[in-house]
């Protein structure tokens, strides 16, 4: 593949990542409750409903943070004695 | 964490017991020692759970949490505890460098680690027996629920831990521990110590 | 907790160790039963998971006629009462899911697969591997025997909400509900024994040479499926805790009368929930990266590409777990977060069935039975998907939730991983198991008795879905919008084919058996594949390979232009064989 064509491919991700993280943080941030939506209400108070939020923040990135960890440190083991083969194809 | 694995050129692995002229297989790190690191990351999610869900109990209890008119949790006696499982977890620690030069040198640090962990055991229980004499049962409130619930489940981890740093420590007296697995056993123990403080604080707080 | 430390002190606890000490004789006991060789335990998961889905595809069958022909006496099983009637479905989900499912594809294809894959004659923990087999038949059987204590088997959805699943004057099945709990958290422990074994194997075991590039895509999935797993199930194991002391020990964990909440539950289950469907998704996808390069006689198109993003799919499936809430009450910051992510999903995914057409594109394609049932696995996968993005939008989920119209989607994902997927990896692996051809005739007859039927069945089902037709329904006699004519017929019509689409599998039931000793007998490599299994004789003996292979390249190499043979072996040096 070309240079700049692996650059454009690399731009478009990173555009891509950064527009679906601002869409995120929107959408998070200014939710609207639909007045149909019976059920949007049950949290029984202003605590609960944090309680809530943060439990799944806290489950949700806990495991990708366990296994970046574990990535790291296969990493490290690894680098030093990573060593390149004579290739025999592309 | 050092190679349990003697590597003798980028290439070439052998195994410390001398039994096998391990192929010419790149090992990460020992079998043991990934298992367990696996295992518990399995173990910290299943803590985690406890945690959230103890998180979102407490904000839809009936009375308050804790409950009034039920016994406080010991958070003074059990400061002391914490700290007598942390410096077990420092004495294995130091154990494991010792034994890394000299084989014999290990036993005392190891041996202090042991007990140490078993005090923790021990010391809770006592905790417990007191706790429920004044009242605090696993059906009295989703408060004592959760206390049971959680410590006692890190408890079984610890006693489970326990029970593999005994039967080392039988190894270690014999010369013939390997340290494979004495560092698999020590991810464990640590996982087990560093545990410990984030319940401490989670729960009786 | 010890095994992982104590297993390495096993004579066989590492490859190439024992060459010389154990090709002795061994008894039908220990050569079949308590056996730790993997392919062995390969073979009793798969056996093991084709059993329960037998029960299960029954049960189907038995609420299916109930549906169509509401109070008729079901042959085979006679009327179905309406406690019997949640049991039923209650149990179909749990063992295709449990017990059919994840063996078959994590633990059956993982065991077998991944060392012949990586070049290594056992896994690296082959006790700990026997041991996670054996804890899986316990479970089986405890499932199986709460079908037939006091008051039947447990009947609150394989999704186990409390209340009802933790109060027995709720639930009315004191006995099934417990069993139920207890059956599925050893099968967790058991696939917790297997992952940590797969992913050790992969990480320490591979064969002299092979680099993180070159291990077969379906190595890859099994072990990222093993990752997902063992990182999402710790919360649905607390709950399942703290759900069994609920209904056993009378704590008030999920009880809002005594404290508790029942909505923590969903909580905890989807967070596992939700991750379990891509660990089961991702070892079939993987399954049919392998099958579609060696018919189609070309390398797999992006092969990191196919990596990179089943790792995206991976990081994103922490994500979108809360889906299953939208109608549960959940804060709408959350709502539309998880919608979002939800949405996201379904790229990578995309993407990865993309890569798989594009390498059919140009290739020399051979419509034999296992690249019919991998190309069917694309086509109805993508119905499966894209109905899932209605779904995931929380606006219109919350009109659809509950209705058959989930139920439709959720077959049409499930059935191309569990089913297909399967049938696909069991007729490709079929020789290298047994060292026999599976009759080809047979099973394409096979083939389009499953898939025509398959369609037949589930399309009705998104109608009525969308006509409103709700879930978990004994009988619509009573609910007049729901028991028109016209309603009544596609239930008939949709119980029909599944009729139908049961009596073909006896097709493949016999053709198993008819081909373990009549088929052809294969070779080696039969398909003039690259990957390091076809180097090992068909069936591998203990040991797996005469001479342990060394890799020299990636495992897709077909059809390069400056070779005579349109496939190069992962294992054959570069000057011996090239032209």
């Amino acid at each position: 593949m070309r240079r700049w064509l692996r650059n454009a491919a690399l731009d478009a991700v990173r555009t891509a990542s950064g527009l679906a993280a601002l869409a995120l943080g929107v959408v998070g941030a200014f939710p609207e409750t639909v007045s149909a939506c019976s059920v949007c209400f049950s949290a029984k108070n202003e605590e609960n409903q944090i309680a809530y939020l943060a439990s799944t923040g806290f489950l949700t990135f806990l495991p990708l943070l366990l296994v970046g960890a574990l990535l790291l440190w296969v990493r490290k083991r690894t680098q030093d004695t990573e060593q390149p083969r004579s290739p025999d194809h592309s | 964490m050092q190679l349990s694995y003697v590597s003798d050129g980028p290439d070439k692995v052998v195994d410390i017991r001398g039994r096998m002229p391990a192929a010419r297989r790149r090992q990460v790190a020992p079998n043991g020692v990934i298992g367990t690191l696996l295992f518990v990351m399995a173990e910290v999610m299943l803590f985690a759970g406890f945690i959230s869900a103890h998180a979102v109990a407490k904000t839809t209890a009936l009375s308050g949490w804790p409950p009034p008119n039920q016994p406080r949790l010991p958070v003074e006696e059990t400061a002391v505890n914490t700290a007598a499982l942390l410096l077990s977890g420092a004495a294995l620690a130091y154990a494991y460098r010792v034994y890394l030069r000299d084989v014999r040198r290990a036993r005392v640090p190891f041996l202090i680690a042991l007990l140490l962990g078993c005090f923790f055991v021990a010391f809770q229980g006592v905790e417990w027996l007191s706790l429920l004499r004044e009242g605090l049962t696993v059906t009295s409130s989703t408060h004592g629920a959760f206390f049971y619930l959680i410590v006692g489940c890190h408890a079984l981890h610890a006693v489970a831990a326990l029970i593999v740093l005994a039967l080392q420590y039988r190894q270690l007296l014999l010369d013939r521990l390997s340290p494979g697995a004495f560092a698999g056993a020590q991810v464990f123990w640590f996982f087990v110590v560093g545990m410990w403080p984030v319940l401490y604080w989670k729960v009786y707080f | 907790m010890a095994h992982p430390i104590t297993e390495q002190q096993a004579p066989h606890g590492h490859a190439d160790a024992h060459h010389d000490d154990h090709h002795h004789e061994q008894s039908f006991w220990s050569k079949y039963v308590f056996s730790v060789d993997h392919k062995i335990i390969g073979m009793q998961y798969m056996f093991t998971g084709m059993f329960m889905a037998i029960i299960g595809g029954f049960f189907a069958y038995a609420f299916r006629m109930q549906l169509a022909f509401p109070g008729m006496s079901v042959p085979g099983w006679g009327h179905v009462s309406p406690a019997e009637y949640n049991s039923l479905v209650t149990n179909h989900g749990t063992i295709m899911i449990f017990w059919v499912a994840m063996p078959v594809l994590i633990a059956a294809f993982g065991n077998f697969l991944i060392p012949l894959m990586l070049g290594c004659d056992d896994m690296v923990f082959p006790r700990l591997n026997r041991l996670s087999y054996q804890i899986f038949l316990l479970s089986a059987i405890v499932l199986l025997a709460s079908f037939v204590v006091e008051n039947g088997g447990f009947g609150g959805a394989w999704t186990a909400y409390p209340p009802l699943s933790a109060k027995a004057e709720y639930s009315l099945t004191p006995l099934g509900s417990t069993l139920w709990v207890i059956a599925v958290a050893l099968e967790f422990v058991a696939f917790l024994m297997g992952g940590i074994n797969f992913i050790t194997t992969m990480m320490n075991s591979r064969a002299p040479g092979m680099k993180m590039w070159d291990i077969p895509v379906v190595v890859w999935m099994i072990v990222l499926a093993s990752i997902l797993f063992m990182l999402s199930v710790g919360p649905l194991i607390a709950g399942a805790i703290m759900l069994l002391f609920d209904q056993t020990i009378g704590t008030g964990f999920f009880d809002p009368a005594r404290g508790g909440d029942p909505v923590l539950w969903q909580h905890l289950f989807w967070f596992f929930g939700h991750p379990e469907v891509y660990v089961v998704l991702l070892p079939a996808i993987g399954i049919v990266c392998e099958i579609v390069p060696i018919f189609a006689r070309k390398k797999l198109f992006a092969y990191k590409t196919v990596l990179f993003t089943a790792f995206a799919t991976g990081v994103l499936s922490f994500f979108v777990w809360a889906h299953h809430q939208f109608i549960a009450g959940i804060d709408p910051r959350m709502a539309n977060v998880f919608t979002v992510t939800t949405v996201m999903i379904s790229v990578p995914l995309a993407e990865m069935m993309f890569v798989i057409v594009a390498t059919l594109y140009g290739g020399q394609i051979t419509l034999s039975v296992p690249m019919l049932w991998a190309l069917s696995f694309i086509g109805e996968f993508i119905i499966g998907g894209i109905t899932g993005i209605f779904l995931g939008a929380s606006g219109s989920d919350i009109y659809f939730h509950d209705t058959y119209f989930v139920l439709a989607h959720f077959h049409y994902t499930f059935f191309p991983i569990a089913i297909i997927g399967v049938y696909a990896g069991l007729t490709h692996w079929y020789p290298k198991m047994f060292g026999r051809m599976l009759n080809e005739t047979l099973g394409k007859i096979h083939f389009w008795g499953t898939i025509i039927p398959f369609n037949m069945i589930f399309i009705p089902l998104f109608l009525l879905g969308l006509a409103g037709q709700h879930r978990r329904i004994w009988s619509y006699v009573n609910f007049p919008e729901l028991a028109s004519p016209e309603m009544q017929n596609l239930r008939v019509f949709a119980t029909v084919s599944l009729v139908i689409m049961l009596l073909f599998q006896l097709v493949f039931i016999f053709n198993f058996f008819w081909s373990l000793t009549r088929g052809k007998k294969a070779g080696r490599n039969p398909y003039n594949a690259n990957t390091l299994e076809w180097v090992a004789p068909s069936p591998p003996g203990h040991g797996n390979f005469a001479e342990m292979p060394t890799v020299y390249r990636g495992p897709y190499e077909y059809s390069r232009p400056d070779r005579d043979e349109d496939f190069w072996p992962q294992n054959v040096p570069a000057e011996s064989s090239s032209s």
